[in-house]
């Protein structure tokens, strides 16, 4: 590429397009035969909002097969980025199909392709790699390869039955002659086709009669799973056995099946347990191999079994979460009877080590799995606070500094048990006195921070909520599984800042992984590119990635801070027609973390619908997400064909949607009368506008609203939540009003919306909200745990409620 | 009831119980993907059976390790680079059970090193006896290896940011040469360590 060259994609990338043109129109003089210019003068007409005439440029460019890897590489560009993937492809396909060696040509297509994560796409066009290359071995195994990919991922790539057989068989065909196989990942490509065949016997034939190399994870667990398939036993028997004794491969999974191929060989249950198993170092793993061996055999000797390993590892965390697994099939009353006299004994003597500590954290969660709601609750409860107080100031009970407190696994089920009872705003305060109280010793406890901003988020103290989340440090791909914890975060400077610099690790991410995906493919390490496509794919699409730019766009609006407005809906205008046209986000969230104790979702003092609704994914789901896209989109789109195409698409998720609370469903309609109104004027008629108008109007009033805009409790995460989107609502009428201002229903709008907002200040809601959390500090008594300094939260909460409420309320 | 499995960048998503433990590093995305690309078999993590939330297993801990090194400088070697474990499962010897099969694997081909390595915070006094207990011995101590700054001085020691650089010799080591006692004095800066 030239000098000259360059300086015109840098115009283009300015944003200087008359004068790009102007460059480009003496390139066409000079070189009439160069298609890359004529791509280059359509991407400009697609920049300028005349994509029409671009599509049908291009399309008659493609017609004359340019094989300028320049052009090509626009055209690519050009229809993957207006949807019409198919074109993309074609446009490489046709050159191909006239210079089918050109290698380096299939490479940029391949590259260009990565993050479509379309797996067919993938496989034609390696298909056309191993033909133009035919003694290149790595690109036939990239062919081999990626029907391994098809048929893994066979419902995501539309595969139909005959596909899968065909797939089955076309796959290992073409690197059966490459054998033998040279290394492990050579063979990882052509055991994993046959284990999708099913052929099973054929994969222990090759890894027997054809290694020259040690087999590496990967394989041995595949050749462990084919001798078990195949019912190998008698093999299936020695190489577990040899891998577990031998090599020091303390492994569960292979000692499952060691037991599995002793019984199928008719060893009998006392030999399996004293030969086999006890000959062993007794550890974690030997013994719950024996519990395992007794489930296998069901032989009456499970309960013996069971209690054997509660007995030695009752003093581990692990015990509650290895046994839970047996539990169903035990007899429950016989062990809760073990566990309370357990229990009883600890209590009766004086409790001091880590080993009583973790035993009697381990028996109430047994108590409380084996009763759920049967369980006398204030016993219950009472006794997790007798055990607490007795160890909460033992400080010899901790393994190392970085260590977390184990009797806070016991607190926060105690916590969350009460909050299950009584959430009302009272309690919420209360637990988080009691959690601000229990960090000051276990200041790392990620699960105590993590309800921390779970109960920070349900009422209106949300810039407390980010102060812990940095706290916590989380940071790269932590952001994609734990912002949601931020949905409820009040609009500050501040935090804009803040959400600009988590999505700083989407910037790179896209790339990252495409590198290493083609990074992977050079280097063959085909037992981790199915990972790192489906990574890709879920992280180039997630709901995080986009909620994010969703809020960093709300904020600008409320605060009326620009500066990165521009680059944020461009995000969405660039990739509209790739984003608008997939079926679903995906959802990398993790909602698990803070219900870790082995209880979730066992029995009403354990269920996971608690004080969820501020992260809700139901309701934080993909119509929401589309919604919210759609709606900055038609406010930044001057283009009518786009705009109605967008309100069009608006329209329609809307019908179906039901949105999280009743001021919501009123925002969503106000928000489409205010687009129809500024965006589509020209399609509606005098009548069909006044009645528009008159809508707003009529919706628009304080005292309307007011029942659904104010939720009972002002400390409710409701408020801000309302009132954050209230104040959005208004400065996009204002924007709008500013970027069309010939039209004369502002004149009207304006000074009813200026009404409303001089009404919403009149109420004083800041006041109000102190007042009631005033109203509650008398009403909060901690007797359970000493030392908590409820006046000092009620402090935070005051100072954080106004600041958190005043943030975005003064920019009205 | 601890497996031994391949690590895969989508683990990623899941490993919050383990990675939200304040010593545990949170690498870009490239680290944990070169890791991945270069070194597949060395990177793997152990799983419990666990039910909840529809789920058939939970990642308890992971290794993540490398080998570098010249072997005509008698510096082939597996080097361990993080190694951690959730907190509902340490004090049962899993970090041990990752670290004896990462040593394992590299000891025999296509790898076959001299020895494995890794630093530890001279203050980290349980994981110091738990790398003792294994078979490790302090090679050198790494001044400021910790620190902001990069040190000049090597007689300048500091507990709160220097690191034993650990080793265990491997049967390729007939000798055990790459190996020593008293490494506990011999202090070097952090660019000496580089392979």
């Amino acid at each position: 590429m030239s000098d000259s060259d360059n300086d015109i994609l840098e115009l283009i990338d300015q944003g200087s397009y008359t004068y790009a043109q102007s460059l480009i129109a003496k390139k066409i003089k000079k070189f009439p035969q160069r298609s890359y210019y004529y791509a280059l003068n359509n991407k400009i007409l697609h920049k300028l909002g005349k994509t029409s005439q671009a599509l049908q440029n291009n399309v008659k460019l493609m017609e004359k097969y340019p094989n300028d890897p320049q052009a090509i590489a626009l055209l690519n560009e050009f229809f993957t980025e207006i949807g019409m993937d198919k074109e993309a492809s074609l446009v490489y396909e046709n050159v191909i199909k006239r210079y089918p060696n050109n290698t380096s040509l299939i490479i940029e297509w391949f590259e260009s392709a990565i993050d479509k994560f379309d797996l067919r796409l993938y496989n034609r066009i390696f298909l056309n790699l191993s033909k133009s290359d035919k003694s290149s071995r790595l690109y036939k195994f990239w062919y081999a390869f990626s029907y391994y990919l098809l048929i893994s991922n066979s419902t995501k790539a539309g595969l139909i039955e005959k596909e899968l057989d065909l797939f089955k068989t076309l796959g290992t065909r073409v690197i059966e002659e490459l054998r033998p196989f040279q290394n492990t990942q050579e063979l990882f490509v052509y055991v994993s086709l046959l284990k999708a065949k099913g052929n099973f016997n054929g994969i222990i034939q090759l890894i027997e009669n054809e290694l020259s190399f040690n087999l590496d994870l990967d394989l041995k667990i595949i050749f462990l799973e084919a001798l078990s398939e195949s019912e190998s036993w008698q093999k299936l028997f020695d190489y577990s056995r040899k891998l577990i004794t031998e090599e020091d491969f303390n492994d569960f999974n292979t000692w499952k099946l060691l037991l599995k191929a002793s019984k199928n060989l008719g060893l009998s249950f006392e030999s399996v347990k004293s030969e086999i198993i006890e000959s062993q170092k007794i550890t974690r793993n030997s013994l719950l191999a024996v519990v395992h061996l007794a489930d296998l055999y069901e032989n009456g000797a499970l309960f013996e079994a069971v209690t054997t390993y509660y007995q030695s590892f009752n003093r581990k965390l692990c015990c509650f979460f290895d046994l839970k697994n047996y539990i169903d099939k035990i007899d429950n009353e016989a062990f809760l009877e073990m566990v309370k006299e357990s229990t009883a004994d600890i209590l009766s003597g004086t409790p001091s080590t880590t080993n009583d500590l973790i035993s009697l954290v381990n028996n109430q969660k047994f108590v409380y799995l084996l009763s759920k709601d049967n369980i006398d609750i204030k016993e219950y409860i009472s006794t997790n606070w007798k055990i607490y107080n007795i160890f909460k100031d033992n400080k010899n009970i901790r393994g190392g500094e970085f260590d977390n407190n184990p009797i806070n696994e016991l607190t926060l089920i105690t916590i969350i048990t009460e909050l299950s009872i009584d959430d009302s705003v009272s309690n919420i305060i209360k637990n988080i006195a009691v959690i601000e109280h229990l960090l000051i010793n276990d200041m790392y406890n990620h699960k105590l921070k993590l309800w921390l901003m779970k109960l920070y988020a349900n009422i209106n103290s949300t810039n407390l909520i980010i102060f812990n989340y940095q706290k916590m440090k989380i940071k790269m791909i932590q952001h994609e599984t734990l912002s949601h914890y931020l949905y409820t975060v009040n609009p500050s400077k501040q935090h804009l800042t803040d959400f600009v610099n988590i999505y700083r690790f989407y910037l790179t991410s896209n790339e990252e992984v495409r590198s290493s995906v083609v990074s992977g493919f050079e280097k063959g390490i085909f037992n981790k590119l199915e990972s790192f496509i489906n990574f890709g794919s879920r992280l180039a699409d997630s709901i995080s990635r986009y909620h994010i730019i969703l809020t960093i766009i709300r904020f600008s609006f409320v605060l009326g801070d620009h500066n990165y407005l521009n680059y944020f809906t461009n995000q969405l205008r660039n990739n509209a027609n790739k984003i608008l046209s997939q079926k679903e986000f995906l959802d990398n969230r993790d909602y698990t973390s803070e219900w870790k104790f082995g209880l979730a979702g066992e029995g009403k003092y354990f269920d996971q619908s608690l004080l969820k609704e501020p992260h809700d994914p139901s309701k934080t789901n993909d119509s929401m997400i589309k919604l919210n896209i759609l709606r900055y989109l038609i406010i930044f789109e001057d283009r009518e064909e786009s705009t109605n195409k967008y309100m069009k698409q608006f329209n329609k998720i809307a019908s179906n949607y039901k949105p999280q609370l009743q001021f919501d469903v009123l925002l969503l309609k106000l928000h489409l009368n205010i687009l129809k109104l500024f965006k589509q004027s020209s399609n509606l008629n005098a009548n069909e506008q006044q009645s528009i108008l008159n809508y707003l109007l009529k919706n628009l009033k304080f005292d309307k609203i007011k029942s659904i805009l104010i939720p009972s409790s002002l400390l409710s995460w409701q408020l801000n939540h309302n009132l954050i989107n209230l104040a959005e609502f208004v400065k996009i009428v204002n924007y709008l009003s500013k970027r069309t201002p010939g039209n004369s229903f502002i004149q009207q709008l304006k000074p009813c919306l200026d009404q409303l907002v001089k009404d919403l200040k009149k109420m004083n809601v800041l006041d109000a909200e102190l007042k009631e959390l005033e109203s509650l500090q008398s009403k909060i008594q901690i007797t359970e745990v000493d030392g908590v300094k409820i006046d000092e939260t009620f402090k935070l909460l005051h100072d954080s409620i106004e600041e958190s409420t005043v943030s975005f309320l003064k920019t009205l | 009831m601890t497996s031994i499995v391949p690590f895969q960048i989508e683990d990623l998503f899941d490993i919050n119980p383990v990675n939200l433990d304040p010593l545990t590093e949170n690498f870009n995305l490239s680290f944990y993907l070169q890791y991945l690309t270069d070194w597949p078999s060395l990177f793997f993590k152990s799983i419990e059976i666990y039910s909840d939330f529809g789920q058939d297993h939970e990642i308890s801990g992971y290794m993540m390790g490398k080998t570098e090194g010249k072997l005509s400088k008698k510096e082939w070697h597996t080097h361990i680079t993080a190694v951690t474990v959730q907190d509902q499962y340490r004090r049962l010897g899993l970090a041990s059970d990752l670290c004896i099969h990462l040593e394992k694997m590299t000891s025999i081909e296509p790898y076959d090193v001299l020895f494995v390595d890794l630093f530890v915070k001279v203050t980290n006094t349980l994981a110091r006896q738990l790398y003792e207990k294994l078979g490790y011995s302090v090679y050198r101590r790494v001044v400021g290896y910790y620190g902001r700054d990069m040190p000049t001085d090597r007689n300048k020691i500091d507990d709160e940011i220097d690191a034993f650089d650990m080793r265990k010799s491997q049967p390729r080591d007939v000798n055990n040469e790459t190996i020593r006692d008293h490494g506990d004095k011999v202090n070097v800066l952090p660019q000496e360590v580089v392979f």
